[in-house]
Order: structure tokens, then C-alpha cells, then sequence
């Protein structure tokens, strides 16, 4: 076993893995709702989640600048509508995050 | 797990094409009795067992069909279109109104791709298409391939299966030149048997499943 503090030369903890990008419990939500349907509106985010409007649009603006998610609006009857749907990088990224917590939870003696 | 389960259920809309997909396909087989029919039948012996061959001489391609039954030719090219231009304004409209959507641009194109090919194998006999190729591009096969697209987009195990086994059926009603099936001699005079082996029975039964199966897993409200 190493002594404290010195690298140990093997594999990196899984936690070093995880993307603080997205390890967040909202945003982890946002991309895992993505994930399961291909483009998902505002208003179905924002209830789905129980997230109020200014903090769902923090967080979706937050992704989209990550290039995670991918905005667009539909102009139609009524109100125009924001829809949000993930990018390849925001899969790969969803992917890697689900990876690295799967392996700390195999790590874990619970 | 429970919440991802009723979003992908809202989200899902194949069921409605499973039962306009079927409907399409049951209003085509009063078109297909009759359309191949015996023209000759023979005992073959094998092993001792008599049977009857039933052969036909030709096939439900849309090549052949355009030349003798115009009637299905016009039927396939008028409701195929109709209906995937309708299914594409409900998914639409489906979208809008749940939030949810699908990748039903990717189902639509394909569908409509695959009856543009459809409409090649119209071409007249001089085109370089090999005739096999040509006798099992049917209507029933462009059905079975959006079937599998669906699946794919819905990633639904189920219409996957269905868009299998209606491939196999397009293959079996579109084969030519070769006997559509054998009947031994204890299946002869039982009509409903042989109504059930018979290409257009074969159409009407997977109709008939798809429907069912449309309907039974359209989404809890």
C-alpha cells in the first residue's frame, strides 16, 4: 500500500472521473431526461425535474455553453416554446459520468 | 425508474403507426384474393405422402402489379403516402401537445424513401433490376422495413420483432415463379386453413396483430 499522499502509480480513483460539467443533481436530471427522450420542451423539463423557471434556464443556458445540449425555439400557435435536446458530446459526456459512477458505487462496500 | 418509465411512455407514439400500418395493409388484401391465382396444380409424391403444389405465375411486385391489376397498383401508391403524411402531422402535433418528441423525421423519411424505391420498381421490364429483385420489392416489404426503422427510433424490441415477421410475410406474398406453398393432402378441403396459409391470409393475419398490438400498448393517460 502507498504511504498518504504519495501517487500510487495505479488507476485513478473513479471520482477524478467525474464531469463537474454535469455532477450536479440538476443538470445530471436535465441530460438523463434527455437521454430517454430525443427532444423534451421547456415546460416538461422544468416540471419533470420540479425546478422553478429562472434556475431550469440557468442550467440549460450552462449546458448549451458546455455544447452538452442544444437549444431551439418553435414558433407556432400561442406561445414560441424552447426545446432541448443532447449532443453527441452531451451523450459521451452523460456516458463517461454514468461510467465513473458506476464504478464508485462497485467500489463501495455498502 | 418509475418516472423515466411514464416519460418514455408519453413520448411514444408508434402504436399509432402499428394500427395505421395495419389498417393500410387490411384494405389491400381484398385487392390480393384472386390477384395470383392456380394455375396449375400438382400431386407430387414424397415418400410415399401425396400432396397438391399450388403454382403461380407471378407475383404481387408492384412491377407485375401495375401491369394486371392496376387497381392495387393504385391503391399502395395513393395510401402509403397518405398515410405516412398523416402520421407525420399527428407526431407533430402529438409533439406540441405533450412536449415530447421523438426522431419521427427519421421514421417519415425512411418510409417515404423506401416507396420512392418502391416506385422504381415499376420500371419497365428492360430496367437493369433483376426480375427476383424486382418481384419482392412489394408494398408489404416497404411496410415491414419503416416497421423496423420505428423500432429503432422507439428503440422498441417489439416492433422490431413485428417488422421482422412482417418482412418475412412480404418475402412469402411477393415470391414468384416458385410454389407458394404445398398443402398435404389432409389440409385439402379445410378452407380456413388454406385461407390462413394463402399470401393474402398471411397479409390479413399480421394485419390484424398489428393492430391488435397497437392498441393494446398505445400510452396510459
Amino acid at each position: 500500500m502507498p504511504a498518504s499522499g504519495e501517487p500510487s502509480g495505479a488507476a485513478e480513483h473513479p471520482t477524478l472521473r467525474l464531469d463537474d460539467r454535469i455532477h450536479h443533481r440538476t443538470r445530471l436530471g436535465v441530460l438523463s431526461v434527455l437521454h430517454a427522450v430525443h427532444k423534451v420542451e421547456f415546460t416538461v423539463l422544468r416540471d419533470t425535474l420540479c425546478l422553478t423557471d429562472g434556475n431550469c434556464n440557468r442550467h440549460l443556458a450552462g449546458l448549451a455553453e458546455a455544447g452538452l445540449i442544444e437549444l431551439s425555439k418553435s414558433r407556432g400557435p400561442g406561445r414560441a416554446r424552447t426545446w432541448a435536446q443532447l449532443t453527441p458530446a452531451g451523450r459521451t459526456a452523460l456516458r463517461h459520468e454514468a461510467d465513473a459512477l458506476q464504478e464508485l458505487l462497485d467500489h463501495l462496500d455498502l | 425508474m418509475v418516472a423515466f418509465d411514464q416519460l418514455r411512455d408519453r413520448a411514444r407514439g408508434g402504436w399509432l403507426a402499428l394500427v395505421v400500418t395495419g389498417l393500410v395493409m387490411l384494405g389491400a388484401v381484398p385487392y390480393y384474393a384472386g390477384l395470383l391465382p392456380r394455375e396449375s396444380t400438382e400431386l407430387v409424391g414424397t415418400g410415399g405422402a401425396q400432396y397438391s403444389v399450388l403454382v403461380s405465375s407471378g407475383s404481387s411486385g408492384l412491377s407485375r402489379l401495375a401491369g394486371t391489376n392496376g387497381a392495387l397498383g393504385l391503391y399502395w401508391l395513393l395510401a402509403v403516402p397518405t398515410a405516412y403524411l398523416l402520421l407525420a402531422g399527428w407526431f407533430a402535433l402529438r409533439a406540441r401537445r405533450t412536449g415530447l418528441q421523438q426522431r419521427w423525421g427519421v421514421y417519415v423519411a425512411a418510409g417515404l424513401g423506401l416507396f420512392a424505391a418502391l416506385l422504381i420498381s415499376v420500371l419497365p421490364a428492360s430496367d437493369p433490376l433483376p426480375y427476383s429483385w424486382r418481384t419482392v420489392t412489394t408494398p408489404l416489404l416497404l411496410l415491414a422495413a419503416t416497421l423496423l426503422v420505428l423500432g429503432a427510433v422507439e428503440h422498441d424490441r417489439r416492433i422490431l420483432i413485428l417488422g421482422g415477421l412482417g418482412s418475412a410475410v412480404a418475402v412469402y406474398a411477393g415470391a414468384a415463379g416458385r410454389p407458394f406453398f404445398v398443402v398435404p393432402d389432409t389440409w385439402r378441403g379445410e378452407p380456413l386453413l388454406s385461407a390462413a396459409i394463402s399470401p393474402q391470409g398471411a397479409v390479413a393475419l399480421l394485419a390484424v396483430g398489428m393492430i391488435a398490438c397497437g392498441l393494446a400498448w398505445r400510452p396510459r393517460r
